[in-house]
């Protein structure tokens, strides 16, 4: 064989087949992750989700919600007014798409974004990272779930704070499931001892 | 890591950048191809011949080594494959295209690329070649009617090796890369035979792509 | 390595670039009988053809060997790769000139009809696929692909000058002749350009650059490609051998 290519052609051969072999080892690691687009990590500020609840419910109008989940996902259950754009960040010709069908409201708007569980990474087409005001919300849509429209369950508070506050996340789940807040019991109220409840009421008092 | 590249659509350059890089990378094209001989038609006729696999050498190690950068840099995750430009296919009229375009290419000598590099170090046969290259686009665009629908046929859109045979395209690109060294190491073989042949030849053979480099 | 071929060439003219007798190029070395790498082209113009003069007859400055095919192969793999990242588009030739075709057509005509104010109803914009050019108000040549093409002639008049091989010539086969060739070169150049078109690409565009990212139909036209001119290159022997 070296007597037909010789020393460089060996060399040739060898460095294209290894480098032909490495590009299929990484084929098998799949496609590359997307990543959120560097600026926008940057940029982005967190917003949890009993925040965005009380955004929501006091019915501001600065922000709109994109949810970057799957579509089968979001018809599953979806935060209030959000929008879904689908396959927007899976390329940019989607991303591309998804402006020109003017999938994104008014973009001059605070922008919440969430996925899944708040942790993913993905890449947003060109028109959402121009934002300034981008904001993820934290824990994604299970967080939402977990905080927002999970059922509140009372019994075990020790003082009138607690108590408030889940009537407050009472009334938040509420609003969001479209049912009226349930009226739980609320901590048992102590007797109020009178000092002299049981004596006669002249007993002690003179004339 | 995200994409930097295709840089000109992730670093939003502008029109005048695209300009410049374009003409530089051509600069850099028309320069390799004189290089490997490809302005002189008897290097490119020595591929039907046998005497010179120029052609099929330099393409092929191009095409190798371009992919495998490519794809190299995707699974990176420098570039992003989305955005690069690939061609659309159609495969009809690739197909006969492709034939009658060969047809043209054996009888000519030349192809476009390399017949403007030709001409630009003067040969007169590339200018030639042109011009006629010329008549046949006028030709073309005066009976496209009737050749529309054919055009058209075929469209496949957007569609890679790898997704039309189902096999991750890291996998094709290693095949790609040993039916490559395949086929030069074919194509020593057959110079050992034709080297015989080339005895008698003038010693100022190789000076004019008569035989391999 | 007993290689009496270059000896005389080189022996000849004194102020010139003699490269080595027999730099045996990579790929075949050990084989005594496949020739050098030692390449060019005389620069006085001429036919080139036939022998090679006489030791001593003339006094031509050597053009320089070609690269080995191998090493400007990947050169070019890596011109290639750089037009994938910094532009996100390949190489191609063609385009630009079916665009400057369609745009001297609209030309023509419209100095034909005699002003500018002719220039909106040519046939050439009629016509559905020149139409697609010249309909828009873009300039048809302000293209990335016109402004390769600009490149890819000065590019290689740089190599040619440099290398020493410009010079004008018409090249053909030991057994033919200027006008033969220059016959089949025209007709070449008519039958490519039709295949070029169906195929919307020729060798550069479609099958360089398809090929490096593995488009199907790029890969089928290469394949075609080399079908079709083996197919007819067995008709045209006598052009060349």
């Amino acid at each position: 064989m070296k007597k037909l290519f010789g020393k460089h052609g060996i060399t040739f051969a060898v460095v294209l087949l290894v480098a032909g072999a490495a590009v299929a080892a990484l084929s098998f690691r799949g496609e590359p992750k997307r990543r959120l687009h560097k600026g926008v990590s940057q940029k982005t500020s967190v917003v949890k989700p009993a925040e965005l609840a009380s955004w929501i419910i006091e019915g501001r109008r600065d922000f709109a919600i994109i949810d970057l989940r799957d579509p089968d996902d979001f018809k599953k259950g979806h935060v209030r007014e959000a929008v879904n754009c689908g396959h927007c960040h899976d390329s940019a010709t989607e991303g591309r798409k998804a402006s020109q069908e003017n999938l994104f409201v008014d973009l001059s708007k605070k922008l919440v974004l969430y996925t899944e569980t708040g942790e993913e990474t993905v890449e947003l087409p060109r028109a959402l990272t121009k934002n300034p005001r981008l904001y993820t919300l934290q824990g994604g849509y299970a967080g939402w779930e977990k905080e927002v429209l999970a059922p509140v369950s009372f019994g075990g508070e020790t003082d009138q704070e607690q108590v408030y506050a889940k009537q407050r996340q009472e009334a938040v789940r509420a609003f969001f499931a479209g049912e009226r807040a349930q009226q739980k019991a609320v901590l048992p109220i102590a007797p109020i001892k009178r000092q002299n409840a049981n004596q006669p009421a002249g007993a002690r008092e003179g004339c | 890591m995200e994409p930097l590249a295709p840089i000109s659509k992730i670093a939003e350059w502008g029109p005048n950048g695209l300009i410049v890089a374009a003409g530089l990378l051509g600069v850099g094209f028309g320069f390799v191809l004189e290089r490997a001989g490809f302005g002189n038609a008897k290097t490119l006729a020595g591929q039907w011949y046998g005497y010179n696999f120029a052609v099929l050498r330099v393409m092929f190690t191009a095409i190798v080594v371009a992919m495998v950068g490519l794809f190299g840099l995707h699974y990176l995750g420098v570039v992003d494959l989305s955005l690069v430009y690939v061609n659309e296919t159609f495969i009809w009229p690739q197909l006969v295209g492709g034939l009658i375009f060969g047809m043209g290419f054996a009888i000519g000598q030349y192809c476009p690329g390399t017949a403007v590099v030709a001409c630009a170090t003067g040969k007169i046969d590339a200018m030639v070649f042109m011009g006629g290259f010329f008549l046949g686009l006028i030709l073309f665009f005066f009976s496209y009617d009737g050749l529309e629908k054919f055009y058209l046929s075929g469209d496949m859109g957007r569609v890679l090796v790898p997704d039309w045979l189902g096999i991750p395209a890291g996998v094709v690109v290693f095949l790609v890369v040993a039916i490559a060294l395949g086929a030069f190491a074919l194509t020593h073989v057959l110079d050992r035979r034709f080297a015989a042949k080339q005895l008698h030849r003038s010693p100022r053979a190789e000076s004019r792509g008569e035989v391999a480099s | 390595m007993a290689e009496p071929i270059p000896a005389p060439v080189e022996a000849a003219p004194p102020v010139e670039i003699a490269p080595e007798p027999v730099p045996i190029p990579s790929g075949v070395e050990g084989t005594p009988l496949v020739p050098s790498e030692v390449e060019g082209t005389p620069l006085v113009p001429s036919e080139v053809e036939g022998p090679a003069p006489s030791p001593g007859a003339e006094v031509r400055p050597e053009a320089q060997p070609y690269w080995n095919s191998y090493k400007a192969g990947i050169a070019l793999g890596l011109v290639l790769l750089a037009a994938f990242v910094f532009t996100g588009r390949g190489l191609g030739a063609s385009g630009a000139v079916t665009r400057m075709a369609a745009y001297s057509i609209q030309k023509v005509e419209a100095s034909l009809h005699g002003g500018t104010a002719a220039e909106g109803d040519t046939i050439a914009k009629k016509n559905t696929y020149t139409g697609q050019y010249l309909k828009g108000p873009a300039d048809p040549l302000d293209d990335f692909l016109v402004y390769m093409f600009v490149g890819v002639v000065v590019g290689g008049f740089i190599s040619g000058v440099l290398a020493r091989r410009a010079s004008f010539e018409v090249s053909h086969g030991p057994h033919s002749n200027v006008s033969r060739r220059l016959m089949f070169a025209a007709l070449g150049g008519v039958v490519s350009a039709y295949g070029a078109r169906l195929a919307r690409g020729c060798t550069s565009g479609q099958a360089l650059t398809g090929g490096a990212t593995l488009a199907l139909g790029s890969w089928v036209f290469m394949l075609a490609v080399f079908a079709g001119g083996y197919a007819i290159a067995y008709f045209v022997r006598k052009e060349w051998i």
